[in-house]
Parts: C-alpha cells; sequence; structure tokens
C-alpha cells in the first residue's frame, strides 16, 4: 500500500514541473515589452530599459524560468508589477478561502448527489426518479452565476433571510455561494450516480444477492452501492477542477474574498506574475487532489492492487 | 435415486403462464407448464436456448424482472405452499435457505468487491441471525473443504479464482444451507468440457451427502444421461414430454422434437456424411400459433395439429404431447 | 459492394429512428430550431444598429410592446440585443466546437496512430491542460494574447480540445490493433488511407457525440468569460456580457438578469437534450 502511494506521488512531480513550464512559457509569449505597458506611453527609454532589467526581462527565457522556479522553492512569488505587493502574501490569504468555498461545495455535492442518484436508480421511472431527472436537467444547464444572482435576488433582497454578500468564512452567508456554487456538480452527480447504479442493478451479482434472500434495501446498499461508486468516484474527482472554476466566477458575484477577483484584475491589467503565481499554486492543489481521488479508489475497488501488482 | 414418494411432491408447476410486456409486444414465455419433482429427485430440464427454461426459474423464486414480467396464471407450490403471488417476505426467507439458485455465468455471478468467503457467510448470516460468528466460520470452512477450496483463500476476491473455482464458490454459496431443493440453471454451460466434469463430480457427491433434490437446467442431452433421474422436455414455454432417463433415452417413444434432438447429436459410428438439424426455428413468442407448437417444424404433422392444442398423454409415468400418441395412453393430468 | 452500401444506409436508417423515438431529443430540437429561426432572421428585420442605439431617455424600460424584452440602462432594445447576442454565442460555440474537434482529432490521430514517443510528448502536454481548472486556464491564454473576439475562442478551444484529443486516441487505439487494419496494411495500404479509410470511419462516433454534447457546456463557458469582463467585448452583444452589464439593475428591473439567463439555460438544455438523444441512439445499451 505504501508502495502504491509513494508511487503515485512520484508520478505528479514531472506533471507539476511541466505545468510550470508550460504556463510560463504561454505566459511569457506576450507581445511586446511588459515594462512598456507598466510605464505607460509617457515613459522614456531609460525608464523602460531600466525596469527592463530590473525585472529581468532581457534574460534569455531558460535562465528566467530557472530563477523563477528557484524562487518559488523559496517562497517568492514575486511582486505585483500594477500594485507592487507582494503576491505570496496575497495567494496565502485568498487561496485558502477559494479552496474552502470549493470543498465545501464537494462536499455538498457527495452528501446530497449520491443519496439522491441512489434513491432515483431504485425507484427508476417513478415519480422521484423523474423529479430528481427534471431537477437535475435544469441545474445543470442554467449558468451556476445566473443562478447566484437569482439567489441573491430571492433570498437576499426579496425575502432577507440570507445575507446577500459573503462577509465572513464559516457564517451563514457562505450558504448561498456554497449551494449555487454545487448546484450543477450535484445534478451532473446525481445522474451518473444514477446510471452508474442502474447499469450494477442489472449485474448477475445482483441477482445472486437476491436469491440469497436478501431484502432489496440491504442488495442496493451492500452490494450495489461499492460497485456502483467506482465512477461517481472518478466524476467527483474530477469535478472538483470544474468546482474551482465555478468558484471564481461566484466568488464574484457574492464579493467573496477568494483568488477570483484577485485574478481577473491582474488579467484585465496583464499583471503577469500574479497570474503566474496563482496559476502554479492551483495547479498543485489540483495535482494533489487527483492523488488522492487515485487513491481513494484503490480502497473501494480491490482489482486496482491487482493492476497494480502486474504493472 | 429411486427414492420417490409419491404425491408428495417438494415442486409442483401446474398450468404456468408467465409473459413479459415490452414495448415491441406481449412475449408468452411460459404457456401452460406443468412440472413436478419428488424429494430427492433430480429433473433435467432440457430445451432450446428461448423455450422459457431461465424464465420458468426465476419464476419459483420470483425473481423475475419487476414492471415487464408478468405471471399470468397457474401455481408453483413448494411443499404446498403457494408461491406465485406470494408475499416478498415469505419468498426471501426460502431463497438461499429451502430453494437455492445456482446461475448459468460463474464470472459474472460473484460480486467483485466482497471477499468470497464474506459472500458465502452472508447467506447464512442472512437465514441463522442467531449463530455466533465463530459457528458461522466454521460451516463456511466445511463447504469450502466440500466444494475442494482450501478455506485459507476465505479472504481473496473472485478475480483470483478460475472460472471453475468461481463455480464451486457459487455452489457452496447455493447449498450451505442445505436447502430442500437446488435449481441450476446450465451450470456448467459456460466451462470448459473438463472442469464441466469436476462440477458436476462435485454436485453428485453433494446431493448424496446432502440429499438436496435438484431442477437440472441443460441443453446438454449427455448431462441429462448421466446426471438426472427425471427429465422433462421444454419447446416453445411448454413441457411436451417428461419422464424418468431410461424411459425417454430409450427412445423408442419420443415427442417428435425430442426424436429430432437426438438425431442432431453426431455419433462417431455413423457414415452419414450430413448432420441432420430440426428445420425451421421456434415460433416467435409474441406470436404463438393456436394449434401445437412444434407442427411447423413437424415431418408428422396433420390438419389437426395447426389448430388444436394436444392434451399430455401418459404411457406409464412417461407423457408426450403429441397427437401421435393419443391412442397409445390414457390422458394425464394436466 | 452495392450490398455494403446497404448496410450502411440501414445503420443510419436505424439510428435516425431511435433518435426520432426519443421524446426529449425531439423537444431539442424544436426549441433549438425556434431559437435559430428567430435569431438567424433577426437581421432580416432588426437592423444591427437597434443593438447599439442609446436613449436613455427611454431606459429601464420593462417588457412592452414596442420593446419586448424590454431596455437596459442604456435605453437599448434588449430583444434586438438578446437576438443578435443569440448569434454571437451560439456561433461563437459552433465555431469554438469545430475548432475543437479538428485539433483534437489532429493531435489524438497522430498520438494514437503512432504511438511511442510522440503519444507521450503529446499526452503529457495534454494532461497539462487538463491539470490546471478551465477558466484558470482562459485567462492565462487571454492575459499573453490580450482580450478579443479571436483571442477568446483561442482560450477555449485549448482549454477543452485536449479531453477531445484523448477520447479520439482511445478510439484509434481501440480500432489500431483491431484485425481488419493488420488487413489493410498487409495489402499494401498507405499509413494515411489506412487512417483516413478505416480507422476514423470507425472510431468518429464517440467523438462526434462528445462534441455535439459539448457545445452546450461551450456556450456556458463563453457566457461564464463574458460574465466576468474577459468574454466578448463591448459592445458586441453576448448573453453572458449582457447578463453582466444587466447585474447591477436587476434589484429593481428584475428583466436585465433574468431574461439572458434563462435563454443560456433553455439553449443549453435543449443542447443536452439532442447530445443525449444522439448518443443514446448510436448505443442504447446505455438506456435503462
Amino acid at each position: 500500500m505504501g508502495k502504491y502511494i509513494l508511487k503515485r506521488f512520484l508520478m505528479i512531480i514531472p506533471t507539476f514541473f511541466l505545468t510550470t513550464f508550460v504556463v510560463y512559457g504561454m505566459l511569457s509569449i506576450i507581445p511586446g515589452n511588459p515594462a512598456e505597458s507598466i510605464l505607460g506611453i509617457y515613459a522614456t527609454q531609460e525608464q523602460v530599459d531600466a525596469l527592463t532589467e530590473e525585472l529581468g526581462l532581457n534574460q534569455p527565457f531558460l535562465i528566467r524560468y530557472v530563477d523563477y522556479i528557484a524562487d518559488l522553492f523559496r517562497g517568492d512569488l514575486g511582486v505585483s508589477w500594477l500594485q507592487g505587493y507582494r503576491i505570496s502574501d496575497q495567494v496565502m490569504v485568498r487561496l485558502p478561502n477559494s479552496l474552502l468555498l470549493a470543498f465545501c461545495a464537494v462536499f455538498l455535492t457527495v452528501l446530497v448527489g449520491i443519496p439522491v442518484g441512489v434513491y432515483a436508480a431504485a425507484k427508476q421511472y417513478k415519480l422521484p426518479d423523474k423529479i430528481s431527472l427534471i431537477m437535475s436537467l435544469i441545474f445543470a444547464c442554467v449558468p451556476a452565476f445566473w443562478l447566484a444572482l437569482m439567489a441573491q435576488l430571492l433570498f437576499s433582497v426579496k425575502l432577507g433571510w440570507l445575507p446577500a454578500l459573503a462577509e465572513a468564512k464559516y457564517s451563514k452567508s457562505m450558504i448561498l455561494p456554497v449551494l449555487t456554487l454545487s448546484a450543477s456538480a450535484i445534478a451532473n452527480t446525481v445522474r451518473t450516480t444514477r446510471a452508474s447504479m442502474l447499469d450494477v442493478l442489472g449485474q448477475d451479482y445482483i441477482r445472486t444477492a437476491r436469491a440469497k434472500g436478501s431484502n432489496r434495501v440491504y442488495v442496493v446498499l451492500r452490494h450495489a452501492l461499492p460497485n456502483a461508486l467506482l465512477p461517481v468516484v472518478t466524476g467527483i474527482g474530477s469535478s472538483f477542477s470544474s468546482v474551482f472554476s465555478g468558484a471564481v466566477i461566484i466568488e464574484i458575484v457574492f464579493s467573496y474574498q477568494g483568488i477570483g477577483s484577485l485574478l481577473i484584475t491582474a488579467v484585465r491589467g496583464r499583471d503577469v506574475p500574479v497570474v503566474m503565481g496563482t496559476v502554479i499554486f492551483v495547479a498543485l492543489v489540483i495535482c494533489l487532489l487527483n492523488l488522492l481521488v487515485d487513491l481513494s479508489y484503490a480502497c473501494i475497488d480491490p482489482r486496482v492492487w491487482q493492476r497494480f501488482s502486474k504493472s | 435415486m429411486n427414492k420417490r414418494k409419491e404425491n408428495n411432491p417438494i415442486l409442483d408447476i401446474k398450468d404456468l403462464y408467465v409473459s413479459y410486456n415490452t414495448d415491441d409486444a406481449v412475449v408468452h414465455a411460459l404457456n401452460g407448464l406443468c412440472l413436478r419433482i419428488e424429494k430427492g429427485e433430480v429433473r433435467g430440464v432440457v430445451g432450446e436456448t428461448g423455450a422459457g427454461k431461465t424464465t420458468m426459474a426465476l419464476s419459483v423464486l420470483g425473481l423475475l424482472p419487476e414492471g415487464i414480467s408478468e405471471i399470468s396464471g397457474g401455481s408453483i407450490l413448494f411443499r404446498n405452499q403457494e408461491l406465485v403471488r406470494a408475499k416478498e417476505k415469505l419468498l426471501a426467507q426460502l431463497r438461499g435457505k429451502s430453494i437455492s439458485m445456482i446461475f448459468q455465468d460463474p464470472m459474472s455471478s460473484l460480486n467483485p468487491v466482497i471477499c468470497v468467503g464474506e459472500q458465502i457467510a452472508e447467506v447464512v448470516r442472512l437465514h441463522f441471525p442467531k449463530l455466533a460468528k465463530d459457528e458461522i466460520e466454521l460451516m463456511t470452512d466445511e463447504i469450502m473443504e466440500m466444494i475442494g477450496i482450501p478455506p485459507q483463500r476465505k479472504s481473496e476476491y473472485p478475480y483470483q479464482f478460475s472460472g471453475g473455482m468461481k463455480q464451486r464458490i457459487v455452489i457452496a454459496i447455493a447449498l450451505v444451507c442445505e436447502p430442500d431443493l437446488l435449481i441450476a440453471d446450465e451450470p456448467t454451460t459456460a466451462l470448459d468440457v473438463t472442469i464441466q466434469a469436476q462440477i458436476l463430480e462435485l454436485m453428485k457427491q453433494l446431493k448424496e451427502k446432502l440429499d438436496t433434490s435438484m431442477l437440472f437446467i441443460t441443453h446438454d442431452l449427455g448431462v441429462v444421461a448421466e446426471f438426472c433421474d427425471t427429465v422433462s422436455v421444454i419447446y416453445g414455454g411448454e413441457v411436451i414430454e417428461s419422464g424418468m432417463v431410461e424411459q425417454i433415452f430409450a427412445r423408442d417413444k419420443n415427442h417428435p422434437y425430442t426424436k429430432g434432438l437426438f438425431e442432431c447429436i453426431p455419433y462417431i459410428d455413423s457414415t452419414s456424411k450430413r448432420l441432420t438439424p430440426i428445420l425451421g426455428n421456434m415460433p416467435d413468442p409474441a406470436d404463438l400459433p393456436p394449434g401445437c407448437s412444434f407442427c411447423e417444424r413437424c415431418v408428422h404433422a396433420a390438419e389437426r395439429c395447426k389448430n388444436e392444442k394436444p392434451a399430455s398423454y401418459q404411457i406409464g409415468g412417461h407423457e408426450i404431447k403429441c397427437f401421435l400418441f393419443e391412442n397409445t395412453a390414457e390422458v394425464g393430468n394436466e | 459492394m452495392a450490398k455494403k452500401m446497404n448496410q450502411i444506409e440501414s445503420k443510419k436508417n436505424l439510428v435516425w429512428r431511435r433518435f426520432r423515438k426519443n421524446k426529449l431529443a425531439i423537444v431539442g430540437i424544436v426549441i433549438l430550431g425556434l431559437v435559430f429561426l428567430l435569431c438567424g432572421t433577426a437581421p432580416l428585420y432588426i437592423d444591427y444598429s437597434q443593438v447599439i442605439y442609446q436613449d436613455v431617455t427611454r431606459a429601464f424600460v420593462a417588457p412592452c410592446l414596442e420593446h419586448p424584452f424590454g431596455t437596459d440602462q442604456f435605453g437599448r432594445n434588449l430583444y434586438a440585443r438578446m437576438l443578435y447576442g443569440g448569434l454571437v454565442s451560439i456561433g461563437s460555440g459552433f465555431a469554438i466546437v469545430t475548432m475543437r474537434f479538428v485539433l483534437g482529432l489532429f493531435f489524438g490521430a497522430i498520438a494514437g496512430y503512432f504511438g511511442g514517443r510522440i503519444d507521450t510528448i503529446i499526452m503529457r502536454i495534454m494532461d497539462v491542460f487538463m491539470s490546471v481548472p478551465a477558466i484558470i486556464m482562459e485567462m492565462v491564454v487571454i492575459v499573453s494574447l490580450g482580450q478579443s473576439i479571436l483571442t477568446l475562442y483561442i482560450a477555449l478551444t485549448v482549454v477543452f480540445f485536449p479531453a477531445a484529443a484523448r477520447l479520439v486516441r482511445a478510439t484509434i487505439l481501440t480500432v489500431r490493433d483491431q484485425e481488419f487494419v493488420a488487413a489493410a496494411n498487409c495489402y499494401g495500404s498507405s499509413t494515411f488511407r489506412i487512417i483516413c479509410k478505416h480507422i476514423l470511419p470507425n472510431g468518429i462516433g464517440p467523438v462526434v457525440v462528445d462534441a455535439a454534447l459539448s457545445l452546450g457546456a461551450t456556450i456556458l463557458a463563453i457566457s461564464g468569460m463574458g460574465f466576468i469582463g474577459l468574454g466578448i467585448p463591448s459592445p458586441t452583444p453576448e448573453w453572458g456580457t449582457i447578463l453582466a452589464e444587466g447585474r447591477e439593475f436587476i434589484r429593481y428591473y428584475p428583466h436585465l438578469g433574468i431574461i439572458p439567463g434563462l435563454a443560456i439555460g433553455i439553449c443549453v438544455m435543449a443542447l443536452n437534450f439532442i447530445g443525449d438523444g444522439v448518443r443514446d441512439a448510436l448505443d442504447p445499451r446505455t438506456r435503462k
């Protein structure tokens, strides 16, 4: 087991470095001299040259890349071109906030999506199934940010039940952001779980289980569910990335202090180091999470060991 | 093998009608099927694919697919208890404990994520909830030894066993609670011939030890000859011939379909160059003919056969549903 | 030869027949058809000037006969903006899905057919794109290339084509090792021919389905970018940007927020119905 974990962990490292390389490379394509854009059109050539020198923009690409990685390991993400703050400070505060939002959304997805999906499969074609399908359809198709706006309108402005803006973490003001963010992931999880359950329920070993004399609920929970969860876990694992994407937008709607507004301001102003620093950290987090998902797969499905020992 | 107690059958299926309501049409899978098993008897059930053998087996246990299937008539008596439309709770109590079933494909019959020891122990626990943990373990070990798999392999998973061994495990699950009746639906069809022989041998031994009555479904006449006491031949959802193995395999009096089945088997000492199949196909179960279901393929077919259904004619324990034998016997009970 | 043609033909008919039976898919086609009709014919009877014509005296008008969807804060006719916006949103969606499909096909085919080093390199790079959340990667592209319609298209293509490439590669791997390819090799077909005549036709099914299904997600992504201000630049109407512009006023003029979002939702729903219908028609095993 330990060997498996180590092996999978080592596999992330090259992917992570490759990601940093590709992203750094993409961000270096910027046409024109960034120093010029920072200083504006009224800057003199000397000022531009000085800034270029200072920012190290005249060095060859690979050297800049290596320097950046070296700095990265020292925890130094550089300084914002536009506002001069230390990027690592901002990222360290805001990224955990975004992660918290995303985690809560994924947690809710698992808590709500899986049971509803199982129930819908058990009552296939009857009313609960139809209702859950319709609801999933609606929530998966409307834009999350629109849902957020409408929720704000309804629950905050018209009904006054919940705060409109997310002021503090771990408070009532997180409810609307988490709900609207998770809506589409819940919808997809319900569909996937339902499909997977139906697939499993048609398998021969379910028939065997019933032929042993187990009652229906026991068959569903003990025999069908562990097998049905395998594709669902994969789905949830990959949903983290899209939940995170959604979080960036939802944060804007609720003025949540996550990396969303940080990034958008940086993109609009072409503040490259900020974008770079944020992307790197996000990539790292996602890589680690994918690892966790893979490991959890191994816990549920004993056949994974077979494939592992063969390779 | 000849200890039969008359008039106290363990399983008595009378006039069973089962249909499936699909999107396109209503499929009449069973049409007045009659079958009887006495205590200690091994009855073989022979028929082509689609004749209704599995449907019959599933009906006994109440495991027909819900929503689309329907038992539209007849009765199934198990030890004089009616199983048709019985409450689910009653059926669940019988399954695994009094009536067990093993299915055709061992590769997919076992749950891939639960270890085999647990899958065997589960049946015991379900029906004997008061038993202590170590007693259950003892029973599991015992049955594993009986089927020839070392009990140390209890904690392994199905993917670690071969097809033949998986089928043994399936048999163990079916027999661990010592049921009165075992329904085996083509248990050896998916296995190699050599493994097939082993499994049959195992089943024979277990049958001797536990005195289980069996309903053995197969399409292989050879296996029937070797293993069964009595045979029922199914065609078009009904039993068209039934009797003791010696009577049917004597081949002096057979339903034309059974005769055709025997002639399909190539013999090593025959000199003919071509095989003799039964021409034509089984009737479409969604569109059954009004008369005898075999008449279109029968070389002896008469005008009468097209419109009238033959009754089951008895000749000393040997029943045949064909007008050819109308005069040689008294009409049997349906 | 003639018999082979008949066989292919009847498979198409079979697929079409199954598709027609699917009620939701038909509903999807009807809805989408209506949307296409409305948006597509818009240029005929609504001049583009209406879209950008501002009349602040008639700002924030609620939906009425003259302005079926009302007007926004600049007095612009929301109905006109929505119709042209539909052209932009859906048209962009089609363009992006096509670009993605082509790129995915190209890279996936190369990786799948040649295998080995080339495969590994290509797939590693695809992994990179898939390991960063979509929005973030889109932002990286927009930062590098600036903000314009073209860069938005590039951003959205770049972010999602790896998934398509992966699918193509997987399909090709499955098909490549089947015997009829070895047979074709034996009688001297060139590599290119083999790919075009044998591998692609057999592998293309799931890829087309994926492309169709992703149109809805693409439109959502386009409007998402528009909503945060990184999408198609004003004053070109696009449903996401329209929603963003109306956002601060929805408290008092909800029609500015409800209408664009509803439009996006309905279109995506229709597209999903159609996509599901296509997938079920091609592979009925997945139902029930």
